[in-house]
């Protein structure tokens, strides 16, 4: 392949070409080497170019100085490949940069031919950031697509056709398996056997010791170890059978039951094994990294599940988990008294690692509450201790922690001093005429985790502004906010999906490593709307 | 001066492959043509193609990879002649050991006889290997030997897998001489003091 197509064709959305439309692209691009301090395009005039810096760097000037750089790999102009582009800031070369120079007239072209291409430009271009982040991870790891043998979790337990019926029962209840396939000398699949091919059997009037074959089921249905998981589910359902036998080169290699293909496709079955599995024996093992909570998250985002619906889930395992952890450690709470979590958490939105504030109501028993969800791999910030007297407690807090406190939810103990607490809660707040004050959001850090800080904060304030103190995630109290009108529908709706976007960078980070990542021209439009949207919100709270 | 020279510059980066190594004897089997504005190449306006020849031989077939079945409808150089020189005419050929270029394409035009008189000249040229020599002597750095085109792209990060063919090696060409010509615009060079570097005594 020509080497500059050869490199485009592994980057988004140029990868999304095929091979004949990236060449066109390519034979109407030309390549231009900007020297340092260059003068590349100009704000405010029309261009019909797309420009793609392959090595160095370009800053988009305003007035008032450098606002943007633009690294390698990343794609200018998105919109002209729609309709052409008005350039904002000038652009000028901050180190020697070499930059494809694409003709937008070309993009539109191989675009109104190829789907993924136009999706892509036109949801980048329509900040809809959740599209493009959600089939980024399915496009490598597509559940249907994968491999057979991927799925396959254990050896295949097997007899020779010389062994008795005796032998394969014994088998079954040795390996806790509900099939043994019979194989010939060269570990050909012969038949299989079943629990309900022994039970007919038996049922028969035949005897244990007689040789398997009679009551094995032939020939045994089989799947290739590198055939698609979509194969092996047609052929579940065309033959009608529970287990398949997998084979490499005609040997038997393992077994897949119709429950190992509906774990690997259901994602909550993974949720299922954590909470129901072995793991919960030891709370400890919550976040064993190969098989705990991390795991969960990572095949979750694989699924394509995103950020609010794993954060629903994960924060229902993190309460069961610190409910386990703390009454291990105390036993039952004292009547009156509960434990509550404050923070992220306690709005139902989680970062991994877990970090959470806690709250202890009623009780000044705090000592090794830390320590016990730490065993859970909970982080304890801090600990918040309020006695009977709610009211001198909350009395005592500044704005900073009133608002801290609003995100609050319950664990475990007397579900009435909750209760009780809110109530102190909202009398106390509605008195606190500082709480905008404590507001910092300026949108000027481009930063994700501060950007999310930053929205989270002027949403609730602008909530409890409204009366609604209820702790849930920030994408919901922007949900509330938008049908109320009291942020604007489109601000609303753009907002919850740049929060969503960025919680999913955080998380994809942290816990899908390299693979999660998202392309650099998806990550930077989300930081510059958030940017952009936390000015707006900024302005809305000022209108009072 | 030497940069309004570059910045308006026109340039064709070149590369051929042949039948051998001997140009009144052997013959094109592939021509690539990209033209370059100054710093900028145009590969909307690149020119690439096979040429048909008798002479294809198992040596450099190893060589270049080109089979006899790849020539199958490939045009004769006759029928690219005009074509080829029309996108080198006025401009100053670019490329990796452009003398022996040169020679062969001198060399294809007199074969034409009458048809393609009179012979161009070719006679601006500039090869990367030689302007690479002249910088790293000015930076007073000794050089050993003659810069291999695998040496060049090595020196500039470029990927050598990326060399497939006539084309792929034509742009890589240029894209070296891109950074180059940076280079010599800093260090006050003109165009026709790089046209007329040397190789030195090694």
């Amino acid at each position: 392949m020509f080497p500059p197509a050869e490199y485009l064709s592994k980057v988004k959305p140029f990868s999304l070409l095929q091979k004949a439309e990236l060449a066109e692209l390519v034979s109407r691009m030309d390549v231009e080497f900007y020297k340092q301090g260059k003068a590349i395009f100009r704000r405010g005039e029309r261009t019909e170019r797309l420009y793609f810096v392959r090595e160095g760097k370009i800053g988009l000037f305003s007035e008032a100085g450098l606002e943007e750089v633009v690294e390698k790999d990343e794609l200018l102009g998105v919109d002209a490949a729609k309709s052409g582009w008005m350039p904002e800031y000038d652009g000028k070369a901050l180190e020697d940069a070499v930059v494809f120079v694409l003709e937008s007239a070309a993009a539109r072209l191989v675009a109104e031919r190829n789907e993924g291409f136009r999706d892509y430009i036109e949801s980048l271009s329509s900040k809809r950031f959740l599209h493009l982040m959600g089939t980024s991870l399915r496009e490598k790891e597509g559940s249907l697509h994968r491999p057979v043998c991927q799925i396959v979790g254990r050896s295949p337990v097997f007899c020779s056709r010389e062994g008795t019926l005796m032998d394969a029962i014994r088998l079954m209840v040795e390996q806790r398996v509900g099939s043994v396939i019979v194989v010939g000398p060269g570990m050909e699949p012969l038949g299989i056997v079943t629990h309900s091919d022994v039970l007919r059997h038996i049922n028969d009037g035949s005897g244990a010791l007689e040789p398997v074959e009679r009551a094995m089921s032939s020939p045994v249905i089989t799947v290739g170890a590198r055939s698609s998981v979509l194969d092996a589910y047609v052929k579940f359902i065309s033959h009608g059978v529970n287990h398949l036998a997998v084979v490499d080169d005609g040997k038997l290699t393992g077994v897949i039951s119709i429950k190992d293909l509906v774990s690997s496709l259901e994602v909550h079955s993974y949720f299922f094994r954590v909470t129901k599995g072995a793991a919960w024996a030891n709370p400890g093992e919550f976040v064993t990294p190969e098989k705990g909570i991390n795991e969960v998250i990572r095949n979750a985002s694989k699924r394509g599940l995103d950020y609010p619906s794993i954060s629903a889930i994960v924060a229902r395992l993190a309460d069961a988990a610190a409910k386990k952890a703390i009454s291990q450690w105390f036993g039952d709470p004292e009547i009156g008294s509960a434990v509550m979590f404050t923070g992220e958490l306690g709005r139902g939105e989680f970062s991994f690692p877990f970090e959470a504030g806690l709250l202890v109501v009623g009780s000044k028993r705090v000592e090794g509450l830390q320590e016990a969800l730490s065993k859970v791999g909970i982080h304890v910030r801090n600990v918040d201790c309020c006695d009977a007297d709610m009211k001198v407690f909350l009395g005592t807090l500044r704005s900073e922690r009133l608002l801290e406190l609003i995100d609050t939810r319950y664990i475990l103990g007397d579900n009435h001093a909750c209760l009780r607490f809110r109530d102190a809660l909202r009398e106390r707040v509605q008195q606190e005429t500082q709480l905008e004050k404590v507001m910092n959001i300026a949108g000027s850090r481009k930063e994700a985790g501060a950007l999310l800080r930053e929205i989270a904060d002027g949403v609730k304030t602008l909530a409890c502004r409204h009366g609604d103190l209820v702790p849930k995630p920030t994408w919901e109290r922007i949900e509330t906010l938008g049908s109320q009108g009291l942020i604007p529908l489109g601000l609303s709706e753009t907002l919850k999906e740049t929060y969503i976007a960025l919680r999913t960078f955080e998380l994809m980070g942290k816990v899908c490593g390299e693979e999660g990542r998202v392309d650099r021209n998806v990550h930077k439009k989300v930081i510059k709307t958030a940017m952009e949207q936390i000015k707006c919100l900024k302005e809305l709270m000022s209108w009072g | 001066m030497a940069d309004l020279d570059f910045e308006e510059g026109d340039f064709a980066a070149v590369d051929l492959e042949t039948t051998g190594l001997v140009p009144n004897s052997d013959e094109i089997v592939s021509i690539a043509i990209i033209p370059m504005k100054g710093y900028r190449i145009l590969l909307g306006s690149a020119f690439h193609t096979l040429v048909k020849t008798g002479r294809l031989d198992e040596k450099s077939i190893k060589f270049h990879g080109i089979c006899p079945k790849d020539l199958e409808g490939a045009p004769s150089f006759e029928e690219v002649s005009g074509k080829v020189r029309e996108m080198l005419e006025g401009k100053t050929m670019i490329g990796y050991a452009t003398d022996f270029d040169r020679a062969f394409l001198r060399g294809s035009y007199k074969k034409l006889g009458r048809l393609a008189s009179p012979v161009p000249s070719f006679d601006r040229s500039i090869d990367i290997a030689r302007v690479e020599a002249w910088l790293l002597r000015r930076e007073g750095t000794p050089v050993p030997r003659r810069f291999s085109f695998e040496d060049l792209l090595e020196r500039y990060k470029l990927n050598p897998a990326s060399r497939h063919d006539a084309l792929s090696d034509a742009y890589l060409a240029a894209s070296i001489f891109q950074r180059q010509l940076k280079k010599c615009s800093e260090l006050g060079i003109t165009l026709s003091e790089l046209r007329n570097l040397r190789d030195p005594d090694l």
